[in-house]
């Protein structure tokens, strides 16, 4: 039983996953690392964390789908998500907006930024409003 | 009466035979009859009048001869007789049977009645033409009257003896109408009789009328029959004159050559148009052999054609060649065909031949024609193809150009991402305390790796703005806040390089635009002024509004661009040359990718500038009619 804030990161990029990891342990978070969406959806279903950070593009299932599937789960809809986009369009990631994402923050992004976003994110408890990138 | 039962009985008896002939038949024959009824009867009338005046003549006579010579006496003549003897005679005429007796008178030689019956004439002189002949010695007779009643008189001489000279004359005179009636009797007995046989005669006619009639009417019709015979033959003799005077015509005048020929080929006739196509004549060609128009290496053909033809085949069209009077061959095509008589035995052969000279040389420049069309057609399919395939590449390469954005996209900025984020992590001292060395590298790995991230993302705009892929974020934008904030953000880069870097503004319309993008151009454009700028030089953003636009203008005071590289300054990637020998950084993207922001939203970009004293940027931008600008942006 901890009373740390449980974050799930999903990359299938290893550095990526480091560094996300890295940036939130440093302020305090537990983080469950996931390498893909089938260890993102089962990590989520058994820990039920307080944040969801998915990296769109991953091979087999992608973030729009894992965030899809939390979503269709009894307490999915309570997890907040943000989405991670290499995509340089938005057109591309607003689709994960649509399959019930609540933010989403374009690579590469600032290690501060996210963090800020995180927190707010946590607090607000899924807030419905769509937050604008840093 | 008679008439129409003939007519009647003509029409029943034989009502096809045509009753008018024989109905005109017998009113002929019946007027023919009648006139010489009347003739007949005329002069039967006048024999029977005669007749009667002599019969009544001739019984004057015997009654004066017969009777009277023996009662009378020389003395009744000598003077009036006496009372006595005038009783006697009396009575003796009283005797007397006279048709019609009227009375009877005794003449003396002087023509002085010596008695008569009526006493009122005794002893009156008397003087009449018979009575005179009869005083002469022959008797004579005349009509006279006797008050109304016409009367015949017959005067008789009386002699003493026969031969001797009269010694008076008896007249008698009869009532004619007694005579009268004993001839119309005579005449009407004879009309009768007459009549009676006309009738017989012309009723006896009539069965041969009608045979007649109708043995007429028979050659009637077989003439008719003939006649109609005759003149169908005649228009078909005629029609078939014609036909063939039509058919020599179009021989002779057939442009094509025909010739008849016996089987053995000797020719019997030879048209115009042989004549001109093989230039013999027909008196030259009539009796010749028609071998002496093939040429020597065809006699084959020939052969073969006459053997084929006198089997009784027809030979369509065959294309050979003729040879000329002159020497020369011509390409012929020729049909040939048997002639053959009433017992289709073939007894010759007609030939056709056509001049096909000009034909052939079509059909080859047809050929030639077709080829060099074939070749085209491959040509232009070949072209086709060609296009079709570069096409295909060039949607090839248009898909290979956004995979390679996608790529560009994600492959590069997920490394740059891991590059600047443990780069942030380092100087945050997230890696343990930093020497100063160690600070000085990392911050060249920081700039180094921003102006990567920098072309990166710059690249991948404008690769979105050529797609026609740019969306615009579109809100309302303060310019002056926006060149205020700006002008802010660049003032620690001025300061550093000792650029005084002002910012005139006037109050301006709220405007529709995507704040971001906006914000980016203002950037580019004093970044670069200030690039560009030496030390101790001006910047000065401008702010002013003008009718329905915004005109932001960013003045410097640096080396300037040459008016023939202005052209090309919103080109991508073009750096100027003054830029490449003073190693100003840049990737040559900025203006490109300010003016196509610009330009989105329906606004424009210039550029003033004299080599080494300055350059001005001028943007304008549509401002307060909202409306305009939204439609414009969508646009």
């Amino acid at each position: 039983m901890t009373l740390l804030p449980v974050v799930l990161i999903a990359d299938d990029d290893p550095d990526i996953l480091e560094l996300v990891s890295l940036t939130l342990e440093r302020d305090g978070y537990e983080v469950l690392q996931a390498r893909n969406g089938e260890e993102a959806l089962r990590l989520a279903a058994e820990r039920e964390p307080h944040l969801a950070v998915l990296d769109l593009m991953m091979p087999g299932i992608d973030g729009c789908e894992v965030t899809r599937r939390i979503r269709a789960t009894e307490n999915g809809h309570r997890l907040p998500i943000l989405i991670l986009s290499a995509f340089a369009e938005d057109r591309q990631t607003a689709v994960a907006l649509e399959a019930g994402a609540d933010a989403y923050m374009k690579k590469p992004f600032s290690p501060r930024e996210l963090l800020a976003k995180a927190g707010s994110m946590i607090l607000e408890r899924r807030p419905r409003s769509r937050l604008a990138e840093g | 009466m008679l008439g129409m039962s003939v007519f009647t009985s003509a029409r029943t008896s034989a009502a096809a035979r045509p009753p008018r002939l024989a109905l005109r038949f017998a009113v002929y024959t019946g007027i023919a009859l009648v006139v010489v009824g009347v003739a007949m009867l005329w002069v039967l009338e006048r024999d029977v009048e005669t007749r009667a005046e002599q019969r009544a003549v001739a019984q004057t006579q015997q009654v004066a001869e017969a009777v009277l010579r023996r009662h009378l006496r020389p003395a009744d003549f000598a003077g009036r007789v006496d009372g006595r003897r005038r009783a006697e005679l009396d009575d003796l005429f009283q005797d007397i049977v006279v048709g019609g007796f009227v009375r009877a008178t005794l003449v003396n030689r002087n023509g002085r009645a010596t008695y008569s019956t009526d006493p009122r004439l005794i002893g009156s002189q008397l003087t009449s033409a018979a009575l005179g002949m009869a005083l002469d010695g022959n008797a004579a007779r005349a009509e006279e009257h006797i008050g109304e009643m016409k009367v015949l008189r017959t005067a008789v001489p009386v002699r003493l003896a026969p031969g001797g000279s009269p010694i008076g004359a008896l007249s008698l005179a009869q009532d004619y109408s007694a005579i009268d009636v004993q001839i119309t009797e005579a005449f009407r007995h004879t009309a009768v009789v007459l009549f009676l046989a006309l009738l017989a005669l012309w009723g006896s006619m009539i069965p041969i009328l009608r045979r007649s009639t109708a043995q007429l009417h028979d050659r009637n019709r077989r003439l008719a029959a003939q006649t109609a015979e005759l003149e169908q033959a005649l228009a078909e003799r005629r029609r078939a004159e014609e036909a063939v005077v039509q058919l020599a015509a179009i021989v002779e005048s057939s442009a094509d050559a025909i010739a008849g020929t016996t089987p053995e080929g000797k020719i019997l006739s030879w048209n115009s148009g042989a004549e001109q196509l093989f230039g013999y004549s027909a008196q030259e060609m009539i009796g010749q052999q028609v071998a002496l128009l093939v040429p020597a290496d065809r006699t084959h053909e020939l052969e073969s054609v006459a053997r084929r033809v006198n089997a009784g085949e027809s030979i369509e069209e065959h294309q050979t060649r003729g040879l000329r009077k002159d020497g020369t061959e011509v390409d012929v095509s020729l049909t040939v065909s048997p002639i053959r008589d009433s017992r289709r035995h073939v007894t010759g052969t007609a030939v056709i031949a056509r001049d096909i000279t000009h034909m052939k040389r079509h059909q080859s420049q047809l050929q030639a024609l077709l080829a060099k069309e074939r070749v085209a057609r491959a040509d232009a399919e070949a072209a086709q193809r060609a296009l079709a395939e570069q096409n295909e590449r060039l949607r090839e390469l248009d898909r290979l150009k956004d995979e390679f954005i996608s790529l560009v996209s994600h492959e590069l900025r997920t490394p740059l991402t891991s590059i600047r984020g443990y780069l942030e992590l380092l100087l945050d001292g997230g890696g343990g305390e930093l020497s100063e060395d160690q600070a000085r590298f990392l911050a060249v790995v920081d700039r180094n790796s921003k102006r990567l991230m920098h072309l990166v993302g710059d690249l991948l705009f404008l690769a979105q703005v050529e797609a026609g892929k740019l969306m615009l974020e579109l809100g309302d934008v303060d310019l002056d806040d926006l060149v205020a904030e700006c002008v802010e953000a660049a003032k620690p880069i001025a300061d550093e390089k000792g650029i005084e870097l002002t910012a005139v503004l006037e109050p301006t319309p709220v405007m529709t635009g995507d704040r971001g993008r906006l914000g980016q151009v203002l950037d580019n454009l004093v970044s670069n002024a200030l690039k560009f700028t030496p030390e101790g030089g001006s910047v000065c953003v401008r702010m002013a509004t003008r009718d329905d636009e915004a005109v932001v203008e960013v003045e410097d005071t640096g080396i300037g661009i040459s008016p023939e590289e202005q052209d090309q300054l919103f080109e991508r990637f073009f750096r100027s040359s003054e830029a490449t020998e003073r190693a100003i950084p840049g990737t040559g993207l900025g203006l490109t990718i300010a003016k196509a922001i610009v330009e989105r939203h329906g606004g424009s970009i210039e550029v003033e500038s004299a080599p080494g004293e300055g350059t001005t940027v001028r943007v304008r931008l549509p401002v307060r009619s909202e409306k305009r600008a939204t439609a414009e942006v969508a646009a």
